[in-house]
């Protein structure tokens, strides 16, 4: 610190926001660097940069992935005055997703384990149903990948879905999905940036073991009003945004970007035969709404005012003629962040949030005798979970060797895992007290360039969990360090360890909304990982590069669902016994990355081996076991190309390892006949056998037209699953009893096993229009 | 709330979905023993014996494993017969002259040239329970399952529960004109639900390991003297030789209860399901074995009968 101080003394800054020239939106993540030199900073999450220049007149080179490069020539009277820097951004940039930092690259300059990719170029990769979606996406990089096929519960080096800080504008966002997990809740449209920390976590984020998912929202178009629309097969999406003003007076800017399901329409002819004719009839409603506000200040401070909603709602309706039946599911995430930001001098950034964050979801039976007007008989199940988080941050840039980042986070968590209200008499034990924790956090990190080949992130985090009667403290400590022998080498190395104040009692992972969120408590302690990482870094020029990795994690206090208990239909007052605590876990695996950034075909090839292991004294005699989300070998490549101005084609093909599951390892010649007959298995250990392995590729092709107005036109056509692979989704057993040869007498079984898939060739199209 | 297991499934359904038969051998562990046996006061002891198979392909069961194989009952450690094959049924060993009786310690064991040895855990058969009194409610209410089916409380007491029985399980079934005294023992009207009143529905509660089955843990409840109370729904589908018949009144109620060991609870209240869907989402629970080397348990009950008309 004293060192940072010291230099301090001496230095004079350039410093200002590097602004999009089209739309005004500040731009995260830029390469700002002098010409003669190769150190450099970064642009923070609102566009802020800062650097120490001592010999003005100088050059500063602005640089960013789907920007055109920038030198800007600054004299000695700018030094102390605050700049704004436009890029302009350029198609061509976008299709080739240059790298245009002089000598540098982006991945090289990355700390270990961050993942930053441009969201037009993850929006482009192909994906379920055609729906564009960012988090799908960062799963075919190495390391990440998801739970189940089809759904957006992203695992990350063996981590669980409940693992991830998964952050909007700086709020905590605990379900991603929607559509039982098909499609993640983060509109393509209204996001800015994104990036994915699997390791080298920096001290400001905290809260979770595996990884951190930092995503920014637009802000809205500063210079002119736009309107985007799409119509996709599942969602029909709609972008508004642009500069307030009334009377010439500026009122800052708005955005709006809201998504609805067509599935009501599709399920229209089901919907009219049930109004004709009774039966049964179901139906799916989704929607997502992002609101923003901001307003830039004389000042240079600026104020954001951000609300995220999304809803799920699927019921089914029920008409006999006597009775109505109604069974209606329910799930969505409210959040909502107010920000003011300030660069308090050319070398203080001042960062302020208050945030709230809700997530619930509810079950609600019904039937209704069709004579009587009230309802005869209703169970209605919630639970719900609420965050107010107030943040509070500095980052201060001495010099041009580094930066110190610090600051405050209080959060005040309300947890309801259950409560019922039931025309049946509900015993009061089913209906939990609201349980109140409160988390306090503070955080230094120190990013040193003491020289141009060596670069260092170290910091503390120090993190008080209060609930109940209990108070914890989890100290974590963090450090990366990035080594450059060569312009275009980096050996990096991480090491971070982290605390997780709450558990996420499951029996699936596939991203279902019916996950009950508990604090930790005197008798689930809290979750902690130790990871430690080592990665190389090598660019080809400025076409390719690749990236070795290596990792290894431990785990502690892990909670895993007890045997036979199933939390989706149960739930207990008493549930710290019903689950399996002080678990313990290790994972350890290599990467591998080859990276085409630019050209008329880019794209990546990515692999991941991993060995991700489990142990609780309960299950399977205390040994340890291949964890849920164990996938040995997976490999991802992704691919674009652009055949000409309207047309650009894009291909994925993705294998993994068969994930662990449970499978019998005898039966019995008993007959059950509750229902259907079948055999009696007997099962042993958990997770004993591994699944088919998994593999497809999809395909997507997209034209665009822009019309004589400017409008832009692209209608999209792909195929999920193009060789039609029959992937496991489960794993089934179909069974016939053998009789003797007079038919008189049970004599045996022939039971035969099936993988079920449910997503064949799946052929899609959608269609947006961009008005101008 | 099982609900919710079947949207996902229906949803899958909506989806195109396919099936494909693939040629997987799960991991066999090897054939052992099963064993399974009921004491029962002064009843004579048997054992009912098998052996497992594979859990996929083509599977043909065999007996012949049975004529070499020896069932030994110990009592108090000590061994005492050797079990004999029952004319009627091979799988079933049976004692010559060996009754069950409370308070005394029970250990089977089996042996085969080509099976590895099993023997069960040593178990305690029980005290019975005294049933005080049986009454119903004269009022009506609604059944939490069945809200058109007439339902009245039933409340049975019970006294001087004694401090080592561990479970009590509950049997109560309802009968169209049994007549008490062994005249006649009517017939059963099935699909009758009784319902505990310490619970809705399924949300299990520690104290009643298993709502389906009715077990209840004594620690839970004061053992001098405690009411246990439950909807009855007094119809059902009258049982016939031809299957199920229309819906009948009960006129008779039969209520069991047993003092249980908890080899008895676990293995009622652990048994798998299928390998399928359902499986992922319940999470698969390794099959309960009360058998050391193999699987099954000795339980062991001792039940008090009370019958009751149910006047309307």
């Amino acid at each position: 610190m004293a060192y940072f101080i010291c230099s301090h003394a001496f230095s004079q800054t350039l410093s200002g926001f590097v602004l999009d020239s089209k739309t005004g939106e500040k731009l995260p993540n830029v390469n700002v660097t002098f010409h003669l030199g190769n150190l450099n900073v970064s642009t923070n999450n609102y566009g802020f940069f800062s650097l120490s220049a001592d010999n003005c007149p100088c050059e500063v080179i602005f640089s960013m992935v789907g920007y055109q490069k920038k030198t800007v020539t600054f004299k000695k009277s700018d030094l102390g005055k605050f700049m704004y820097i436009e890029l302009e951004s350029s198609s061509k940039a976008l299709d080739e997703v240059t790298i245009s930092s002089p000598g540098i690259n982006y991945s090289k300059t990355n700390p270990i384990g961050l993942i930053s990719i441009p969201v037009e170029r993850l929006k482009k990769v192909p994906t379920l149903f055609g729906e564009a979606d960012i988090l799908k996406a960062m799963t075919l990089l190495p390391g990440i990948t998801n739970a189940t096929e089809g759904t957006s519960g992203v695992l990350v080096r063996g981590g669980s879905p409940d693992q991830n800080l998964i952050l909007l504008d700086e709020t905590p966002v605990y379900n991603v999905t929607h559509l039982f997990g098909f499609v993640s809740v983060f509109n393509p449209d209204a996001i800015k940036d994104i990036k994915l920390y699997k390791a080298g976590f920096p001290a400001r984020y905290g809260g979770r073991l595996s990884s951190v998912i930092d995503i920014t929202s637009k802000e809205g178009n500063t210079k002119r009003k736009a309107k985007e629309l799409t119509v996709g097969l599942i969602n029909s999406r709609v972008l508004l945004e642009g500069p307030l003003k009334s009377k010439g007076k500026d009122l800052g800017t708005f955005l709006v970007a809201g998504r609805l399901t067509n599935l009501s329409l599709l399920l229209l002819p089901s919907y009219l035969s049930y109004k004709m004719d009774g039966g049964q009839y179901f139906n799916y409603n989704l929607y997502d709404l992002n609101l923003k506000w901001s307003k830039t200040f004389k000042n240079n401070g600026q104020l954001l005012l951000n609300t995220y909603t999304g809803n799920d709602v699927w019921y089914v309706k029920s008409n006999n003629g006597q009775s109505f039946g109604k069974y209606r599911v329910n799930w969505g995430n409210v959040t909502t962040s107010l920000r003011y930001i300030k660069p308090l001098t050319q070398k203080v950034f001042l960062k302020n949030t208050l945030a709230y964050s809700r997530y619930g979801y509810g079950i609600k039976t019904s039937l209704n005798e069709k004579k009587k007007s009230g309802s005869l008989s209703f169970v209605n199940y919630k639970s719900l979970l609420n965050d107010v988080l107030l943040k509070s941050s500095i980052e201060y840039y001495p010099n041009r060797f580094g930066e110190v980042f610090f600051g405050t986070e209080l959060t005040s968590h309300a947890y309801k895992p259950v409560n019922i209200k039931s025309t049946n008499p509900i015993p009061v034990s089913d209906n939990f007290q609201r349980i109140r924790a409160f988390e306090t956090a503070a955080y230094i990190e120190l990013n040193a360039r003491p020289t141009s080949w060596l670069s260092i992130n170290s910091g503390f985090r120090g993190a008080f969990f209060n609930v109940q009667d209990t108070t914890y403290f989890s100290p974590e400590p963090r450090l990366s360090v990035s080594i450059f022998p060569a312009k275009s080498t980096a050996i990096k190395f991480g090491y971070s360890k982290m605390g997780q104040f709450l558990h996420l009692l499951n029996s699936n992972s596939g991203g279902l909304p019916n996950d009950l969120w508990i604090p930790a408590s005197k008798k689930l302690p809290f979750e902690k990982s130790i990871q430690k990482s080592l990665a190389i870094t090598q660019d080809f020029g400025k076409m390719y590069g690749i990236e070795l990795g290596a990792y290894h994690k431990t785990y502690s206090n892990l909670v895993d669902y007890g045997i036979g208990q199933n939390f989706m239909t149960d739930f207990e007052t008493n549930y710290e016994n019903q689950v399996e605590r002080g678990g313990i876990g290790k994972t350890y695996g290599l990467e591998f990355l080859l990276d085409k950034r630019y050209g008329k075909l880019s794209g990546w090839i990515s692999y991941s081996y991993s060995k991700n292991l489990r142990n609780f004294a309960a299950i399977n005699d205390g040994q340890w076991y291949n964890a849920n989300h164990d996938r040995r070998h997976i490999i991802n490549i992704t691919s674009s190309y652009k055949l000409n101005d309207r047309v650009d084609l894009a291909a994925n093909w993705i294998y993994q390892s068969g994930s662990p599951i449970t499978v019998p390892v005898a039966t019995t010649s008993k007959l059950i006949t509750n229902g259907n007959r079948h055999p009696e298995y007997i099962y042993r250990e958990r997770n004993n056998f591994r699944a088919p392995s998994y593999h497809r590729l999809d395909l997507n092709a997209n034209f665009t037209k822009v019309n004589k107005r400017d409008n832009i036109r692209v209608l999209s056509i792909g195929v999920y699953n193009a060789y039609n692979h029959n992937n496991s989704f489960f794993l089934k057993t179909n069974y016939q009893p053998i009789f003797n040869s007079d038919k008189t007498e049970f004599a045996g079984w022939n039971i035969k096993t099936t993988k079920n898939n449910f997503l064949p060739f799946l052929p899609y199209i959608s269609y947006s229009i961009k008005f101008k | 709330m099982k609900y919710t297991s079947y949207l996902f499934l229906i949803l899958i359904l909506c989806c195109s979905s396919c099936q494909k038969e693939i040629d997987i051998k799960f991991p066999f562990e090897g054939t052992r023993f099963l064993l399974f046996g009921v004491l029962e006061s002064d009843q004579i002891i048997r054992v009912q014996v098998d052996k497992t198979y594979p859990p996929n392909g083509k599977i043909l069961f065999s007996d012949s494993f049975l004529d070499s194989t020896v069932v030994s009952l110990y009592e108090e450690g000590a061994f005492i017969e050797t079990l004999t094959q029952s004319l009627s049924n091979k799988h079933v060993f049976q004692s010559k002259k060996n009754t069950a009786k409370v308070g005394r310690n029970y250990q089977i064991k089996a042996e085969n040239p080509y099976i590895p040895p099993a023997s069960s855990k040593v178990e305690t058969l029980l005290k019975a329970i005294k049933i005080d009194s049986v009454w119903f409610d004269s009022k009506t209410v609604l059944s939490p399952l069945n809200p058109r089916t007439p339902t009245k409380m039933m409340h049975v007491a019970l006294s001087g529960i004694p401090p080592d029985i561990p479970v009590i399980f509950f049997e109560i079934k309802g009968f169209k004109n049994k007549e008490i005294g062994g005249i006649a023992l009517g017939r059963e009207v099935v699909a009758v639900n009784i319902v505990s009143t310490e619970k809705y529905d399924e949300l299990e509660n520690p104290c009643k390991p298993n709502a389906a089955g009715l077990f209840f843990k004594t620690s839970c409840y004061k053992r001098d003297h405690v009411v246990f109370s439950f909807y009855a729904e007094l119809q059902g589908t009258l049982q016939t030789s031809s299957g199920g018949g229309g819906r009948e009144e009960v006129d008779y109620f039969e209520i069991k209860v047993s003092s249980v060991n908890n080899s008895f609870l676990e293995y009622y209240r652990n048994n798998n399901s299928a390998l399928d869907f359902f499986s992922i989402l319940d999470g698969i629970k390794p099959t309960n074995t009360a058998i050391t080397n193999g699987y099954g348990a000795v339980l062991t009950k001792n039940t008090a009968v009370v019958n009751l008309k149910h006047r309307k």
